[in-house]
């Protein structure tokens, strides 16, 4: 029972960590905690759904496209609503990303309803026993994938060009400037990314808990926590503070309720802050 | 003219607001201004915290919920007088942002917005699963309505004098608490902390005392809302309300008391004219806000105070250039 809730723990927590580092990236970047975030999980579901359930294209192709089509949303969204505003008193940036995710969430209602679409499991549902403990294929998936994300961001954020690039700009944009970077062209590919890693978490979700319009709340919200959990200025403190909130969720669950489950995520969230209020990974304030 | 504009636009507007049961019998159109008061006292009471004190809060729909259902559990469980829960509701609350406000001694700006927001998840919750006492998700039914002597405010139009004069009170307590010390002592809070505590304002207490205040005001506005409805269940107090009440508070202008009422009215009863449209209107709700926020981050309020300079004759000519960033990351 322990190992196996610890298991479908960390596999919703990884989901929970990509979601993470798009905040993390947002807050390095923009400087503002993003409240459309959860909506590019939304994105990336619909998209897959769209050319997986809809158009019947294989879903090794369906992939791309749909991270593709995230990112030339991620593109638009962050030019129509983030751009205007870079630069201004940064409660108008954060109220700016609480319209865009209610427009967001109410757009995809209108264009697909409210209802819940199914979406077809790609890595297999079936329970394997191992020992004695049962393991979904499917959550052993998620977790790699989601480990594999966070060890390629680093790599890109470190020793690629355009990574430094970023991580100089979300620095000091300034400064940056003066060295020849692109800042809002960089700002904007940070956007882009952080769009691709929630439309990934969207779209590993979408098996498990249904594709819909308002899907983002939930798990932009536990991605929220995740990220303040683990610290907003830390790549791999918002994956800890993924896999730390799905664990606890899952055991808190298992053990207390599944009523009060996402309250006493919150609570340790709250208690964190409270302490530790840089979170697990990040530096001092 | 000017003069006599001057003098008159306060009572004007009162008798304008306290007529509004003798222009419409309709029963729908006096619950949505019921609702537009409800709405303004929340507003306000967040514009008290986010807008002169600069604390974030996304969790203002807990507070609303707490009072609500406070003054509801009087009158159903204890068979408790209403207005004693009126006065419960948002002593309770109160007590509920003074805990909240607490953190504030370590948390600053966004930290702080995260801390409310997961209060609010927290709340409706326990609003949810507290089965034996808020009776869950089935909500509570028979809420009685509130009396004066043996005239009961059972209809929409006799509830809307009550709700009118508790909004009136509110926007005096804004009022009397912005331009006095302690609204001096706020608004330097939220121009910069470490200055205010340099010049000898005791950030921790007058933060706390923003969020009691701030609590206390929306818990009654809960109150106000339970009675009315005579019914409360968690979905009138989920993370969308809050999101609300930031919104009415942004499209009215962050710091305005004129703009938090006009805003609040303005996000009550756009939505229901737009209720043909369905889902879009949510849409529209939206880009409302992206748009407001983008070009005329002022809101409602900004334009109101012109207005209002240009008829009493007040208008600088030349604006005043301020703009101080505020509350920095």
């Amino acid at each position: 029972m322990f190992v196996q809730q610890v298991i479908q723990g960390l596999a919703i927590g990884s989901v929970y960590g990509l979601m993470a580092l798009g905040y993390a990236l947002m807050w390095q970047a923009w400087a503002v905690l993003d409240f459309a975030r959860g909506e590019a999980a939304m994105i990336g579901a619909f998209s897959i759904l769209v050319f997986h359930s809809f158009f019947k294209i294989p879903f090794v192709a369906a992939f791309p496209l749909a991270i593709a089509t995230s990112a030339i949303l991620g593109y638009v969204i962050q030019w129509l609503a983030y751009r205007p505003l870079i630069g201004g008193i940064p409660i108008n940036r954060l109220i700016a990303t609480l319209g865009m995710g209610i427009l967001l969430r109410n757009l995809a209602r209108v264009i697909y309803g409210a209802d819940p679409y199914p979406f077809p499991t790609v890595f297999g549902d079936k329970p394997v026993s191992i020992g004695n403990v049962l393991v979904v294929p499917q959550n052993v998936w998620i977790t790699a994938i989601g480990f594999a994300l966070v060890v390629l961001l680093r790599l890109f954020l470190t020793r690629t060009y355009t990574g430094k690039a970023m991580r100089a700009a979300a620095q000091d944009r300034e400064t940056a400037a003066l060295m020849g970077i692109r800042v809002k062209q960089s700002m904007a590919l940070t956007f882009v990314l952080a769009t691709c890693l929630g439309a990934i978490a969207g779209l590993l979700v979408a098996p498990v808990y249904f594709v819909r319009a308002d899907m983002g709340l939930s798990i932009g919200l536990r991605g929220f926590a995740s990220a303040v959990l683990g610290g907003l200025d830390s790549v791999t403190g918002a994956m800890i503070g993924g896999l730390l909130l799905g664990v606890t969720e899952n055991l808190a669950a298992g053990y207390i309720s599944s009523g009060y489950q996402a309250a006493i995520a919150f609570s340790i969230m709250i208690l964190i802050l409270i302490f530790r209020p840089q979170g697990i990974m990040g530096r001092r304030l | 003219m000017k003069n006599l504009y001057r003098k008159y636009r306060t009572v004007a507007l009162l008798l304008l607001a306290y007529a509004v049961p003798v222009l419409t019998r309709d029963p729908y159109v006096l619950h949505l201004a019921n609702m537009a008061c409800i709405f303004a006292i929340l507003t306000l009471s967040l514009n008290i915290l986010t807008g002169f004190t600069g604390q974030f809060s996304v969790g203002h729909a807990a507070f609303y919920g707490i009072g609500a259902y406070t003054s509801s559990l009087l009158a159903v469980k204890a068979g408790a007088p209403v207005w004693l829960g009126f006065l419960a509701a948002p002593v309770v609350a109160a007590v509920f942002g003074i805990l909240l406000g607490l953190p504030t001694l370590r948390l600053r700006g966004f930290y702080l917005g995260v801390v409310t927001l997961g209060f609010g998840e927290i709340m409706y919750q326990v609003f949810v699963n507290w089965i034996s006492l808020t009776n869950g998700p089935k909500g509570l039914t028979g809420v009685p309505a509130p009396r004066i002597g043996s005239i009961v405010l059972d209809t929409y139009g006799s509830y809307y004098f009550l709700s009118i004069t508790l909004l009136v009170l509110t926007i005096v307590v804004a009022y009397r608490l912005l331009y006095s010390r302690v609204g001096r002592a706020l608004l330097a809070i939220r121009e910069n902390e470490t200055a205010a505590e340099a010049m000898g304002i005791n950030s921790t207490y007058y933060k706390v005392m923003a969020f009691c205040v701030s609590a206390a005001l929306a818990g009654m506005a809960g109150a106000l809302y339970a009675h009315e409805i005579m019914f409360v269940s968690p979905e009138s107090f989920v993370n969308a309300e809050s999101v609300s009440i930031l919104s009415m508070m942004v499209v009215g202008g962050i710091g305005s008391i004129p703009g938090s009422v006009v805003g609040a009215i303005t996000l009550t009863l756009v939505p229901e004219y737009l209720r043909s449209f369905g889902d879009l209107r949510l849409v529209v709700y939206g880009l409302a806000i992206v748009l407001m926020v983008i070009y005329s981050p002022q809101g409602i309020g900004g334009w109101i105070t012109r207005v209002d300079q240009y008829l009493s004759g007040t208008a600088i000519r030349k604006p005043v250039r301020g703009g101080v960033e505020r509350g920095a990351a």
